[in-house]
């Protein structure tokens, strides 16, 4: 027996996790060998060791920290769809509670080409104001985050939409992402534009990839605002233990084809 | 802080019955007190995240595998970190001694519990994690399987790898 077999099973047996034929092999290895019986006396005191390290009480600073957080989390978990009203005034009503109008400080501000709108759990910025913001699509807990921008006026053209953002799926391979974009063109809370990314694969390297998707935009006839954009990124599949999505200021942006708006 | 609907346990009952729950876990699985802060924060903001999807069961069990999957979601990110310095590991003292014992045992108890968190902290966060979840959350081979959503032969190897890593940490031996 090599000397990892010999750990393997000294592990497991502590964890009554050996087979008959599996214990007869070790009980001979303990019979015969100082080292194996001094392995076992080892796993067997820091285990004991771990077991009575001693609890801890949450510190009390903690709580108001998780609850400054709690205050900043409009985000909605439900899937984008055209014309759910219902969803959107519940949404609307979180927004009105804690969104700043970041659009303020671009008031009737006219931009020559597509606007570059910042990401964060709190919705689209104008400006990189915004710490990053890392979110996990859980398979079991859900496999999707959304923003959602406050609501702004201004001119819509034809065009394309860009998003840009950071996921990683750890060293899982064979798992993919999609972002949907969603736009009210005419303040009605229903969503008119509903657009879907191809699925994107992530590597399965360590580390943040950047992901892009490009959406076709249509301006409806008439549609004179306010409008309003939501972006939601989808996990494709259940089965990995979870992908992370980051939105920074540094790397992640929605590019509009805006060419000027303003915070209503 | 605030309330979910009725068909679902509110977000304060949770926090307060499962704080100290997350934060003693965060603290074994985190290299630095300062990154168990840190996950303790991501963890609850998931929890109120996805309370809404709570589908009933244990909540501890729901609680606990959303602290494993954020940790390892955080600890993907920072796999090209350097190591630690060793004096960054200085905070992470226990300070609960057994009042039975005498001065000295106290203080040998204390300095065994110390090594103990320090060796923890210096294994690799994949030998931690598994020797937390087996040894101080008592999880089954078949629990860390479905968890960690790996084989449980996987799971068998890693301990055995991460019980020999953590022993020649603390007797500064590898055989």
């Amino acid at each position: 027996m090599d000397r990892d077999e010999l750990i393997e099973l000294i592990s497991a047996h502590l964890d009554g996790e050996l087979d008959a034929e599996e214990q007869g092999r070790l009980d001979k290895a303990l019979e015969e060998s100082e080292e194996a019986r001094s392995l076992m006396k080892s796993y067997k005191l820091q285990g004991e060791g771990l077991k009575a390290l001693p609890d801890l009480e949450a510190p009390e600073h903690l709580k108001s920290q998780v609850q400054e957080k709690i205050a900043k989390e409009p985000i909605p978990l439900s899937r984008a769809t055209p014309k759910k009203s219902n969803t959107w005034l519940w949404i609307m009503g979180s927004m009105a509670a804690c969104f700043l109008f970041f659009f303020g400080a671009e008031f009737n501000q006219p931009v020559s080409s597509n606007q570059r709108l910042f990401m964060s759990a709190e919705g689209l910025v104008s400006a990189p104001l915004v710490h990053p913001e890392e979110m996990e699509l859980l398979p079991q807990e859900g496999n999707r985050v959304a923003l959602v921008s406050p609501q702004f006026s201004g001119r819509f053209s034809d065009g394309e939409a860009t998003l840009s953002w950071d996921a990683d799926a750890g060293t899982i391979s064979g798992t993919r992402v999609k972002a949907v974009l969603s736009i009210d063109f005419d303040g009605d809370s229903q969503y008119d534009l509903v657009q879907e990314s191809e699925l994107l694969p992530l590597d399965d390297e360590d580390g943040f990839e950047k992901l892009k998707a490009t959406f076709p935009v249509k301006v409806p006839a008439g549609a004179k605002g306010p409008y309003q954009a939501r972006v939601e990124l989808v996990a494709e599949q259940a089965e990995s233990q979870g992908i992370t999505v980051k939105f920074s200021p540094d790397s992640s942006s929605l590019e509009l084809p805006l060419k000027g708006f303003h915070s209503v | 802080m605030t309330d979910t609907s009725e068909d679902q346990p509110e977000f304060d009952h949770v926090y307060e019955e499962q704080s100290n729950f997350v934060y003693n876990l965060a603290r074994r699985l985190s290299k630095t007190p300062t990154d168990a802060e840190d996950l303790f924060q991501e963890s609850f903001l998931k929890v109120f995240r996805f309370l809404p999807k709570f589908r009933g069961g244990s909540v501890r069990s729901w609680v606990r595998q959303i602290v494993v999957t954020t940790n390892i979601s955080r600890h993907r990110g920072k796999k090209n970190q350097p190591q630690a310095a060793l004096d960054e590991h200085e905070g992470w003292k226990e300070s609960i001694p057994d009042e039975s014992a005498g001065p000295e045992t106290q203080a040998e108890q204390e300095e065994q519990k110390r090594e103990l968190n320090l060796a923890l902290q210096r294994l690799n966060e994949g030998a931690r994690e598994i020797l937390v979840l087996r040894e101080i959350e008592g999880l089954s081979y078949d629990e860390i399987a479905e968890l960690l959503e790996v084989p449980k032969g996987t799971v068998r190897s890693r301990l055995a790898r991460a019980r020999e890593a953590l022993r020649v940490v603390l007797e500064g031996s590898d055989g």
